[in-house]
């Protein structure tokens, strides 16, 4: 019962003020980098997805890698515009920015999780895409 | 037989969405997404709401204090 109360008041009590009031600004900021960066990267390496043995086969049967390369560098960019803008932008723009950036990463944690065994980027994605859908659900008609 | 129909549509429709990492992921996105505006816009109308309550309460407030002084004035005139 007392360490319980202890948790709450320490690191349970930090958790919570992170998820529920600390700015996210910055990792809009990371992910919005991270998916503009995949795009890049998928935009150079045309091939990439014939070297690396059917891991990225499900999005492989959608699109090409410039194609993907488009749509994710097309999200991460608007995301990164909105979150660099120097006043804060309307709600509807900074909710769909997340949301953009939500569904590049929900497509690779998907993608990986489709594999057996899922290669050890899923949990980077994984949690980076649960993190930005906890992101739009926090978006906030007033604050950032 | 309907409830059979049924289920079985709606696992095609699961399947469908599991099978395709895109698609699951942009219902996952539009259902959050969705689910955010429509609560702000819930907020929006009860902030709405409870201001036109507040200016209300103070014009009536106000309608009364105004009652109060003009019979108060009539009263001392009576005087």
């Amino acid at each position: 019962m007392k360490l319980l109360q202890h948790f709450r008041e320490g690191t349970g009590g930090r958790l919570r003020r992170i998820l529920l009031e600390a700015p996210w600004s910055s990792y809009d900021l990371l992910s919005a980098l991270i998916v503009s960066g995949i795009g890049l990267y998928l935009w150079l390496n045309a091939e990439m997805f014939q070297h690396i043995g059917g891991v990225y086969q499900q999005m492989a049967d959608v699109a090409t890698e410039r194609q993907w390369g488009i749509l994710f560098m097309g999200c991460g960019g608007f995301a990164l515009i909105i979150t660099l803008w120097c006043v804060a932008p309307q709600f509807l723009w900074r909710l769909s920015a997340r949301m953009a950036t939500a569904f590049c990463l929900l497509v690779l944690a998907g993608n990986n999780l489709l594999n057996f065994p899922p290669p050890l980027s899923t949990v980077t994605y994984l949690l980076l895409a649960l993190w930005s859908v906890w992101g739009i659900l926090r978006t906030h008609e007033s604050g950032r | 037989m309907r409830v059979a129909d049924n289920t079985s549509s709606w696992s095609e429709l699961l399947s469908a969405i599991f099978s395709n990492p895109e698609k699951g992921a942009l219902f996952l996105v539009l259902l959050a997404g969705a689910w955010r505006w429509i609560r702000e816009l819930w907020r929006e109308g009860k902030d709405d709401e409870h201001h036109e309550s507040l200016v209300e309460t103070l014009m009536e407030e106000n309608r009364r204090l105004r009652e109060e002084l003009r019979k108060e004035k009539h009263d001392h005139y009576d005087e």
